[in-house]
């Protein structure tokens, strides 16, 4: 019965793994020296050969993914390759860049060195997740990217909140792990293998296939809880406002960027690939069950309930982390299509929201280092630092949907394609229910800014001192997001909507 | 030999026991080994299922879950002594300092 | 997990690991009712009981008939009852007892493993090395506690 072990060869894992070894051999690089070389160097100087050395192993990474094949693959489905992921994982790269640049003024920890290596780690995990079809290895690196971010989140060793959010991230993430297994481990009952395809072959098999049996319907039940509390999609977001708040601001950043990215490609790998046979239909009169309807409720909560308790926050961070919550809703619109056109709208959608929202963090991080957190307290900044303010401009005008920046084409392909999913406009209530609900996102963004452009200043309050690196690459985070915004066609031609 | 769908019922019951324990316990360490349970449900329906279809790689897939479960204990217990060391309880509902 | 006193529950959930343990064995999965001895007989447990006497002096007694008791038996139910009824009704689980497969011998899992699952096993390496590096930062001492953090974060 079992078939004979099927051989990987180790050159041609080498070959095709370049990048992610290069990543980690960087991670190994920073720990190395910062524990030999550097153990008497002065903090800043520790930081300073950190972030070149993490920033020369994403670059050669990057430079190792434009000259490797477009399409390869390994036995078991272990690494599936497509022009596709090799543009997600430019972009987690690219994201993790700029998470190194803004960390340049951390200064909650003396140990950088771990630090860096665990940021280049959960990249590397990262990586691999988007790259493999294979159950085991998802679960494994979605595993280890978790572990990573705990980790990162209970950092700051000096606040209490960090370790209780380490705490309660951890509580739910292994909560949620538990709950992906067992949709995972019926899956394989199902169909008898742990490759994405043949499950999707297995469960399309001939009548009377498993395809309607009820454990299947406990398994996408299972697996879309699992993922949903990975992205912090309502009702199983509980963990993710505390998470974001005592997290340190470049985990945070961190967080809520590269891990949303990577977790969206492959929740929507995982349904519109192995469980394609069983998409069912959630349009107003042609129900079919299926992943689709449960997924257009949980889109349907998180939209409300993100939105809503984002409303009612004061906090710039919490009001961050419900704001994700509600973004996290729009984004599933684009795993409900189903479509090519759905997925490509997906991570146009994903990757221009990372990029803003780790620039909103690196606003934040820069904020917080002068003590400010709350709204109320952003009054006058836009004279206290003008390119501070206008950087928080941009990044929450692109968040919320406004026509230049590229959060409104985001918008605009992913509703249109949700809306063309099902014949007769089937979807036309739920894509009301999130422009209704882009809207009220609206109103509190623009609260923020209220704050910080109209609200009159404090008297005697001195000038903001930002470090150059930090506005540096904001300026660079805001002009990507304009430019991706004036010109979509630039990232949409790679990601293949034409 | 015992049919499957026994070990399936068996797996269905230590799930839901760790599923409730993790809503309802108030400590940590109690929460923490409600994952473990869960975890170990999952582990005993992979192996069921390699068996049923004499395929090994549900075995393989367990071996992978328990190590990633040795790790996430390593990590999950020095968060519990950091929060601890910090708080100086491990009652749930005492470690509340942000707000839902 | 209705017990008491937490080393009551860590005592249980050790025999509830070594019961699995022999149940691995009797379906014939050799490796992995060996492997689940080890690691979780061995590891696991050890580790919870660590973590126990590290925080002791926190050992409330809760009540088990409290109104939280009662819903989480009514949420334990809930749960069991619809995965009870999805395995019951389900075509896939042959009722009829399965004829015991061949153990696989540990040699040709270990081959397996080097060589359909190498990948996997690099990465959960790479996962082990960054999880030993995170719980020794994490649990370590931190020196010089800086006072005007704390203060910021009890104010909150």
């Amino acid at each position: 019965m079992n078939p004979m072990p099927v051989s990987v060869s180790y050159s041609e894992l080498l070959r095709l793994t370049w990048p992610e070894i290069a990543v980690t051999l960087a991670g190994i690089l920073i720990l190395a020296l910062d524990l030999t070389v550097l153990r008497r160097a002065s903090l800043a100087a520790r930081l300073r050969s950190g972030v070149a050395i993490a920033c020369a192993g994403c670059i050669a990474a990057l430079f190792l993914l434009g000259y490797s094949d477009a399409f390869a693959s390994l036995p078991g489905s272990m690494l599936v390759i497509t022009p596709l992921t090799h543009v997600v994982q430019m972009a987690l790269l690219a994201l993790a860049i700029f998470t190194l640049l803004l960390s340049f003024s951390i200064r909650f920890t003396s140990h950088i060195g771990e630090y860096f290596a665990l940021i280049l780690f959960a990249t590397v995990a990262m990586m691999f997740l988007v790259a493999t079809q294979n159950l085991l290895l998802i679960f494994v690196a979605l595993e280890f990217l978790s572990l990573s971010l705990y980790i990162l989140t209970g950092f700051d060793k000096h606040s209490r909140q960090s370790a209780e959010a380490a705490l309660k991230y951890f509580l739910f993430g292994g909560m949620s792990a538990g709950f992906l297994l067992f949709g995972m481990s019926l899956l394989y009952g199902l169909s008898g293998s742990i490759e994405l395809p043949k499950i999707a072959a297995a469960l399309s098999g001939p009548a009377p296939g498993p395809g309607y049996d009820p454990l299947l319907w406990v398994a996408i039940v299972m697996v879309a809880i699992g993922f949903g509390f990975k992205i912090a999609a309502a009702p199983f977001h509980l963990w993710a406002p505390d998470a974001y708040q005592g997290a340190p601001t470049v985990s945070a950043g961190f967080l809520a960027s590269s891990s949303k990215v990577a977790s969206f490609f492959i929740f929507a790998q995982v349904v519109a690939v192995a469980l394609a046979p069983v998409a069912g239909s959630g349009a107003a009169r042609a129900y079919t069950p299926g992943w689709v309807p449960t997924l257009i409720l949980i889109a349907a909560l998180s939209m409300v309930v993100g939105n809503l308790a984002a409303l009612a926050q004061t906090s710039l961070r919490r009001l961050l982390a419900y704001s994700a919550i509600g973004h996290a809703g729009y984004m599933l619109l684009g795993i409900i299509a189903h479509s090519p056109r759905g997925l490509s709208a997906l991570l146009y959608y994903v990757i221009t929201y990372a990029l803003a929202v780790v620039g909103a963090f690196g606003v934040l991080g820069a904020l917080e280092s002068e003590g400010i957190d709350r709204i109320a307290d952003l009054a006058g900044l836009s004279k206290r630092a003008p390119g501070l303010a206008l950087c928080l401009l941009i990044f929450l005008l692109s968040l919320a949907g406004i026509p230049p920046l590229s959060g409104f084409f985001a918008k605009f392909y992913i509703f249109s394609a949700a809306l063309e999913s099902e014949p007769h406009l089937g979807l036309l209530w739920l894509i009301l229910l999130a422009v209704a609900m882009s809207a009220v996102s609206l109103y509190y963004y623009l609260r923020v800014l209220k704050a910080a452009y109209v609200a009159p200043a404090p008297l005697d309050q001195p000038k903001l001192r930002i470090a150059p690196a930090t506005r540096l690459t904001l300026w660079i985070l805001a002009a990507l997001v304009v430019l991706v915004g004036c010109a979509p066609s630039l990232l949409l031609n790679s990601l293949g909507i034409r | 030999m015992v049919p499957i769908s026994w070990y399936l019922i068996l797996s269905a019951v230590l799930f839901s026991i760790g599923v409730a324990a993790f809503f309802i316990k108030r400590n940590i360490i109690t929460v923490f080994m409600s994952i473990e349970l869960m975890l170990n449900a999952v582990n005993l329906t992979f192996v069921g299922f390699a068996q049923q279809w004499h395929e090994v790689s549900g075995q393989i897939f367990v071996f992978f879950v328990m190590v990633v479960a040795a790790a996430e204990a390593a990590v999950g217990l020095a968060i519990i002594i950091a929060v601890f060391r910090a708080r100086s309880t491990l009652n749930v509902d005492q470690i509340d300092l942000m707000k839902l | 997990m209705t017990l008491r006193r937490l080393v009551h529950c860590a005592l249980a959930l050790t025999v509830a690991f070594a019961g699995l343990a022999a149940l691995y064995l009797n379906l014939g999965a050799e490796f992995a009712g060996l492997a689940q001895l080890l690691v979780y007989v061995g590891a696991i447990a050890i580790l919870i009981v660590f973590a126990i006497l590290l925080t002791r002096g926190d050992d409330t007694a809760e009540s088990v008939f409290s109104p939280s008791g009662l819903a989480g038996a009514i949420l334990a139910a809930a749960v069991f009852a619809v995965l009870a009824w999805a395995v019951e009704t389900s075509g896939i689980v042959h009722p009829a007892a399965i004829p015991a497969a061949p153990p696989e011998p540990m040699r040709s899992i270990g081959l397996i493993l080097m060589h359909r699952y190498i990948l996997p096993l690099e990465v959960i390496a790479l996962m082990l090395t960054a999880a030993m590096i995170g719980a020794v930062i994490l649990a370590l001492r931190e020196k010089r506690p800086q006072p005007e953090q704390i203060q910021r974060s009890s104010a909150q």
